[in-house]
């Protein structure tokens, strides 16, 4: 670039009137609200997950068909097919968008309420996950000393178990529905944000602001909820978002064992068992809920990759 | 002195941990609703007193934990009410190496794909090779096992073989790699690869962000300026600095790979215990399922234990700790 005297103009001795310092500060959750912002990948992330909620919300109501409805005389039809039919005279048809099961059940309706309720059982496991862990780390790490010793090795012995199985021999105890799922999944799944919890809180009771609310008087309970727990959020919320794939692929796989929602109740895994059975001569059964929980999947880790790119910017490969 | 004060505490949580799990089968079985003898198939009263007799089920509960933990002790999970007359142990012995031959081949191609794409990745790092295997790595950890199986199936055992025998004019039964089955080589390549994806993804990562770290270190830099090839920094300093994160997921991997095993195992016909477990599960074989729990606990307890112990051996700071 050419540059002449005639572009640049005097401002005056008085730097602060050229360039005014004041810019407002920025918190630092915003500061990561904006560079997540500009990380395009986690935006499009953001963007489908948001549209998967959306639609499976909304497509089971528009469909014209319910989950358990069946039509014994189109079962296993590709996608696309219209079916017509003479009533009183009159010809009647309805399409199957993406086909029909093996009772005649329309695929698409059944898809998006699987959608509807593996993303429920998943972001209800992690919820309980976040609180169950949030509480019994923070409740170690902030006491310390004894009781965190305690509290680590009752968690280290626990965790020793092979989670899978013990959520399985849960489910056969309990009777079957989204709760006892959730149950299952929740019962074994808090122990890593314990932990993640328990490291944070560790290093955060340290901090200024901690010695300054004791100073001024405040408990215990009041520092932990009110000062320790709100500044791990960042860590449990990128903790969180790869918990949600971790329990939609829990939920598929006991589904896949038997051990899924009841019917006629549709979830993503249970479309994926009934599905793999008529995947050779039907192989959309299977592979339309596969693509969708893939997805998801995908979506999830992604943004929780990002997120803690965006949290802890050190991590950036 | 230390190691040994190590490697006693070690042995020590992992008998807790037994103790946890046999604890929590127990309690299981008790919460279970209705009498475990009395199933739907037709039992004579003297079989059905007979068993609780011999789980000592008239007995108080503590008395009934002793008889119980004194029973799996001796290794006897009890009889199989879906395959009546058969022992638990008998069914687990007899079906458990298929399991473990899957699981070893799945874990060895997850562990050595998995540590040569991280390194890979992590000495390439920030071009379109590191992204491109990033790219793959995060695919690997989104599908579940059981997806890539039926795609395997699917796209290479079906289509892929279909089209093979339409260009070339193969005989009928020739097939690209088998569908199902567990007989040859052949059969065991797409269940190891199916089963070992997501592990080997995982440790892609894994080794990758443990590489960057590695190459951070001032004893890189120290290395580096002592005039050593970059092969040599690589292979001697990096790699075997990094492994040492990489080795303490192998117990959390093993016990993943070995329970993913149960679909796996279903989809390709593998004659493992898989099969058994998903029957038992489906018909409620109580049995069945907490010797299988149980079996599978010890034996990942025992993996998780030695992984550990190794890991001290080899990693002088965790012992000290």
């Amino acid at each position: 670039m050419h540059m002449e005297p005639g572009m640049f103009e005097w401002v005056g001795p008085d730097v602060q009137a050229g360039q005014p310092m004041d810019c407002p500060p920025i918190s630092e959750g915003r500061a990561a609200f904006k560079r997540l912002r500009e990380n395009k990948l986690a935006m499009v992330c953001l963007i489908f997950l948001a549209l998967m909620v959306f639609l499976s919300v909304v497509c089971p109501m528009i469909s014209g068909y319910s989950m358990s409805e069946q039509h014994q005389d189109h079962g296993l039809m590709p996608m696309g097919y219209t079916h017509t039919e003479t009533v009183d005279g009159k010809t009647v048809r309805h399409t199957h968008l993406w086909g029909t099961d093996k009772f005649g059940r329309d695929l698409f309706t059944r898809v998006w309420m699987g959608a509807r309720i593996s993303l429920f059982i998943a972001l209800a496991a992690a919820a309980i996950n976040l609180v169950l862990g949030a509480l019994y780390g923070g409740v170690a790490g902030y006491c310390g000393g004894k009781v965190d010793q305690g509290m680590m090795r009752l968690l280290e012995i626990v965790g020793g178990i092979p989670y899978m199985m013990v959520a399985i021999l849960l489910l056969t105890v309990m009777s079957p529905g989204i709760g006892a799922i959730v149950l299952a999944y929740a019962a074994t799944g808090w122990m890593s944000m314990a932990r993640l919890v328990r490291g944070q809180v560790l290093r955060l009771k340290e901090s200024e602001y901690v010695l300054a609310a004791r100073a001024m008087g405040a408990r215990g309970k009041w520092i932990l909820f009110r000062h320790l727990l709100p500044n791990c959020l960042p860590v449990m919320l990128v903790n969180m978002t790869l918990t949600i794939p971790d329990a939609i692929f829990a939920e598929a796989f006991l589904s896949y064992l038997g051990l899924g929602v009841p019917i006629p109740m549709a979830s993503w895994g249970t479309l994926l068992s009934d599905g793999a059975a008529y995947f050779r001569t039907s192989p959309h059964l299977l592979f339309l809920p596969a693509l969708l929980m893939v997805l998801t999947m995908l979506a999830l880790n992604l943004l929780g990759d990002a997120l803690g790119e965006v949290l802890d910017p050190r991590m950036k490969g | 002195m230390r190691m040994a004060r190590y490697i006693v505490k070690r042995l020590l949580y992992a008998l807790l941990t037994l103790f946890a799990l046999v604890l929590v089968t127990f309690f299981l079985m008790h919460l279970m609703p209705g009498d475990p003898f009395v199933g739907e198939k037709a039992r004579a009263p003297e079989i059905i007193a007979a068993a609780h007799a011999k789980y000592g089920l008239d007995k108080p509960v503590w008395q009934q934990f002793l008889i119980y933990t004194g029973n799996i002790l001796r290794g006897d999970f009890g009889e199989s009410l879906y395959y009546t007359g058969r022992n638990v142990m008998d069914i687990i012995l007899e079906a458990f190496p298929y399991s473990f031959e899957l699981g070893l081949r799945a874990l060895i191609f997850a562990v050595t794909g998995g540590l040569l794409l991280g390194v890979f990745a992590a000495l390439k790092r920030g071009t379109k090779w590191d992204r491109g295997a990033m790219a793959l790595a995060i695919l690997g950890i989104s599908v579940p096992s059981f997806i890539i199986g039926y795609l395997l199936q699917y796209g290479i055992s079906i289509r892929l073989t279909g089209l093979f025998k339409e260009w070339f004019d193969l005989p009928r039964s020739w097939t690209l790699l088998p569908v199902a089955g567990w007989e040859g080589e052949a059969h065991k390549v797409l269940p190891a690869f199916a089963l070992g994806m997501g592990a080997l993804a995982a440790i892609s990562r894994l080794m990758r962000a443990s590489m960057i770290e590695v190459s951070g270190q001032d004893y890189i830099a120290a290395a580096r300026a002592k005039g050593l090839s970059t092969r040599q920094i690589v292979l001697r300093h990096m790699v075997r600095n990094a492994l040492l994160p990489v080795i303490t997921v192998l117990g959390p991997m093993a016990a993943s790979i070995l329970t993913g095993a149960f679909v796996v195992e279903n989809i390709f016909a593998v004659p493992g215990l898989g099969k058994f477990f998903v029957i038992s599960v489906q018909n409620l074989d109580y049995p069945m399922i907490t010797g299988t729990t149980l079996f599978y606990g010890a034996f990942l307890v025992a993996a998780t234990t030695l992984v550990d112990l190794a890991y001290g051996l080899i990693d002088p700071r965790i012992r000290l700790k």
